[in-house]
C-alpha cells in the first residue's frame, strides 16, 4: 500500500511531476548525449593516432629516440618479430628504418622522415593502405623500380599535385546535394590546368566571386586535384657509415589521413630498397611497431615485449604520444566534473521538489504518524 | 474497568520567551465504554489534553496509564506501535488521505496493522456500511461532503479496534444534520461495541449526546458531571 499512496501521490500535482520528470529525463539524456559524443571524439582520435601514427607499442634503440639517429639499430629484428607475433593479443609488428632526410623534387624539397616498410607487414599494423586518396595509387600496389608512398600534404609541398576539371569531376560536383553552385560557370575551367592551389583559387574566385567561391571551394578543390604520380623524388640522408647517401624514387601512392602535419613529414618505401642505401644490413631496423587486439593490453603486451628484447626501449602509445594520452585521461576528468555538476544540478532540483512535497503536506504526514505510521514507513513513502 | 488514568498532568509550553501554563495538575480517569466531552472555552486546555492522551505530545509532569500502559515512559518507536492498537483519532478537519478512496482509507491501518487482505476487507466494508457509506466504498475524500469525510475518519478510528477514540471538534465543519447524524453513528457504536469515546469541544450538540462532561478552564478541570 506504501508503494500505491507513493504512486498516487507523484500524480497529485501532475504539473510539477511532469516538469521534474521531463527535467531529469533531459538532464539525464543531456548529459550521457555530451559524454557520447566527448568519448567517441577521444577514441576516434585516439585509435586514429594509433592506427595511423604510433601504433600500441613502439620499440627503440635506447639510444635511437635521442636524436633519432639510424646508427642505432635493433639487430636481429627477424626473430624478435616471430617471437613478439606469437603472443595472443598482438595483430601485427611492422620493422621500420627510420632516417631523417630531405627529398627533392625539381618543383621544391622538403625535411622528411623516410619510412622503409616491409610492405605486407606494414599494412597489418596501420591504415595508410586504406587512405589512399582518390586517383592517387596505391599503397605499393605496382611492382615498379624504387616505389615511394607520400602523403598528400608533402605532394602538395614537392609540387606533385595540380588542378584540373574534367568532364567526370563536374558529374560528380553535381551530384553533390550541397553544391548549390552554378557548374555551367564552371566550365569555362574544364580541362585548364594549375599548378598551384593559390592560382586554382584565384581562378574560381574570378568566376563565382567571393563569398561563393569560399562557400564551394572545399568541394571543388577536392574534386579537382590531381597528382602526378610516377614522378621522381631524389630522397638524400646521412647513412649509417656517415656519408651523405642519395636515391630516386618514383611515386605509386598517394595517402591521407587525418593529421596534415604527419602527412606532411612522412612518406614510405621499401625496406629492401632503403636499407642498402643507408648501408643498412639486413637484418637492422630502427623501430618496430606493434599493433595489439585492444588498447587495454597495452601495458600487459609491453612488458612481455621488455622480456623479449631485453635492453630496447619499448613504449606505450600514451608515451609515444604523451598530448594524445593527457588529452585522452584530461577528457576524461573533464567529463566526469560535467556529469558532478549536472547531477549536483538535477539532484538541488528534486530536493527543492520534494522539500516542497513534504512541507505542503505536512499536516497529512503528522495524521499518517498519529494514526500510527511510523518515520520509517514515512520517510520510504517520501522517498519511493 | 479503568481504560485510563491521569494523575497529576501538567504541561507547560516553553518555546516563546513566555512559559505557558497550558495544563496544570490534572487527575482524571476513563472507564470502558464512556462517552465522554471535555469541554471549555478556547484555549482552556482542551485539545493539549486530548493529544496528550493520545501520546502526540509529551506531559511536563505527572502520568497518564492507558491500560496499565504508562505512555509517557515509552520510547517514540513505541509509542506510535501503541497508538496504531490502542488509540482512534478523528480531526476536526477529517484529514483522509487525499489519494486514497474511502475504502483504502480506513483499509490503511489494518494495513499498518499487517492484517491479512481478506479480513481489511471484510473489517473495512462492516465499518463502512455501519457509519452508513456503503454505497461510497470507492469515492476519493473530493468526492464526499464533510459530514460523509468525517464518517470515513470515524470508520478509519475504529478500524484497529482501538481501546478508545479521541476526537477532536469533531463536528466544528459539520451542518446540524451531518452533526446528528455523525453523533447518532458514535453513540451507537458506543453503545453496541462497547467502544470508549471522548471529545474535545465546545459544540452544545455533543454536550448534549454526552454521558460525562468535563469542563476545564486554564489548564484545571471545573467540573466532572456523569449524566
Amino acid at each position: 500500500m506504501i508503494w500505491s499512496i507513493s504512486w498516487k501521490n507523484v500524480w497529485r500535482n501532475k504539473i510539477r511531476s511532469l516538469v521534474v520528470i521531463v527535467a531529469f529525463t533531459f538532464g539525464i539524456f543531456g548529459g550521457v548525449y555530451m559524454v557520447a559524443v566527448f568519448v567517441g571524439m577521444i577514441d576516434s582520435r585516439v585509435k586514429m593516432a594509433i592506427g595511423n601514427e604510433a601504433s600500441h607499442i613502439q620499440v627503440h634503440h635506447p639510444s635511437y629516440l635521442d636524436n633519432n639517429e639510424p646508427k642505432y639499430t635493433i639487430d636481429d629484428y627477424q626473430k624478435y618479430v616471430s617471437q613478439i607475433e606469437k603472443l595472443p593479443e598482438v595483430k601485427g609488428v611492422s620493422p621500420r628504418i627510420k632516417i631523417l632526410g630531405m627529398a627533392s623534387t625539381s618543383g621544391n624539397a622538403s625535411g622528411v622522415m623516410i619510412n622503409g616498410v616491409d610492405v605486407d607487414r606494414e599494412k597489418q599494423v596501420t591504415g595508410i593502405a586504406e587512405s589512399m586518396v582518390e586517383g592517387g595509387g596505391s599503397f605499393f600496389g605496382e611492382d615498379g623500380r624504387k616505389p615511394i608512398v607520400i602523403g598528400e600534404k608533402l605532394a602538395k609541398i614537392l609540387k606533385l599535385t595540380y588542378y584540373k576539371i574534367t568532364s567526370e569531376d563536374l558529374d560528380r560536383l553535381s551530384e553533390k546535394k550541397k553544391m548549390h553552385v552554378d557548374l555551367p560557370l564552371l566550365d569555362s575551367l574544364r580541362d585548364k590546368q594549375f599548378r598551384s592551389e593559390a592560382d586554382f583559387e584565384k581562378a574560381l574566385t574570378g568566376l563565382l566571386g567571393k563569398s561563393e567561391a569560399e562557400k564551394f571551394a572545399f568541394h571543388i578543390k577536392a574534386a579537382a586535384i590531381k597528382y602526378r604520380l610516377k614522378r621522381r623524388i631524389v630522397l638524400s640522408f646521412q647513412s649509417l657509415d656517415g656519408n651523405i647517401a642519395y636515391d630516386a624514387f618514383r611515386v605509386v601512392g598517394i595517402y591521407k589521413t587525418g593529421n596534415s602535419a604527419f602527412d606532411g613529414l612522412n612518406l614510405f618505401v621499401r625496406m629492401s630498397d632503403i636499407a642498402p642505401v643507408a648501408s643498412m644490413q639486413s637484418n637492422q631496423v630502427n623501430q618496430m611497431a606493434i599493433l595489439l587486439s585492444s588498447v587495454e593490453y597495452d601495458d600487459q603486451v609491453a612488458e612481455q615485449v621488455m622480456e623479449i628484447m631485453p635492453g630496447m626501449d619499448v613504449q606505450t602509445w600514451d608515451e609515444i604520444m604523451p598530448e594524445a594520452g593527457m588529452y585522452a585521461s584530461a577528457m576524461d576528468f573533464y567529463l566526469f566534473v560535467f556529469m558532478i555538476i549536472i547531477l549536483l544540478a538535477l539532484g538541488f532540483g528534486i530536493v527543492n521538489t520534494m522539500l516542497m512535497a513534504v512541507l505542503e503536506r505536512i499536516k497529512e504526514l503528522g495524521m499518517l504518524m498519529a494514526i500510527g505510521m511510523n518515520k520509517k514507513r514515512v520517510f520510504s513513502m517520501i522517498m519511493l | 474497568m479503568k481504560v485510563i488514568e491521569i494523575e497529576n498532568l501538567e504541561k507547560i509550553y516553553n518555546e516563546s520567551e513566555i512559559k505557558v501554563h497550558a495544563i496544570r495538575g490534572i487527575d482524571l480517569s476513563f472507564e470502558q465504554g464512556e462517552f465522554a466531552a471535555i469541554v471549555g472555552p478556547s484555549g482552556s486546555g482542551k485539545t493539549t489534553l486530548l493529544n496528550l492522551l493520545g501520546g502526540l505530545d509529551n506531559p511536563s509532569t505527572g502520568k497518564i496509564t492507558i491500560g496499565g500502559v504508562d505512555i509517557s515512559s515509552l520510547k517514540s518507536s513505541e509509542l506510535i506501535n501503541f497508538r496504531l492498537s490502542n488509540i482512534g483519532f478523528v480531526f476536526q478537519a477529517y484529514n483522509l488521505i487525499p489519494v486514497l478512496t474511502a475504502k483504502e482509507n480506513v483499509e490503511f491501518v489494518m494495513h499498518l496493522q499487517g492484517k491479512p487482505k481478506t479480513e481489511r476487507d471484510a473489517r473495512t466494508k462492516e465499518l463502512l456500511e455501519s457509519v452508513g457509506l456503503g454505497d461510497r466504498l470507492n469515492s476519493r475524500p473530493s468526492k464526499l461532503s464533510g459530514g460523509q469525510q468525517q464518517r470515513v475518519a470515524v470508520a478509519r478510528a475504529l478500524a484497529s479496534k482501538p481501546k478508545f477514540v479521541l476526537a477532536d471538534e469533531p463536528t466544528a465543519n459539520l451542518d446540524t444534520e451531518a452533526t446528528e447524524n455523525l453523533l447518532d453513528i458514535m453513540e451507537r457504536l458506543n453503545r453496541e461495541e462497547n467502544i470508549t469515546f471522548i471529545f474535545a469541544t465546545h459544540d452544545a450538540r455533543v454536550m448534549k449526546k454526552a454521558r460525562r462532561v468535563i469542563t476545564i478552564e486554564d489548564g484545571r478541570v471545573l467540573s466532572d458531571i456523569t449524566k
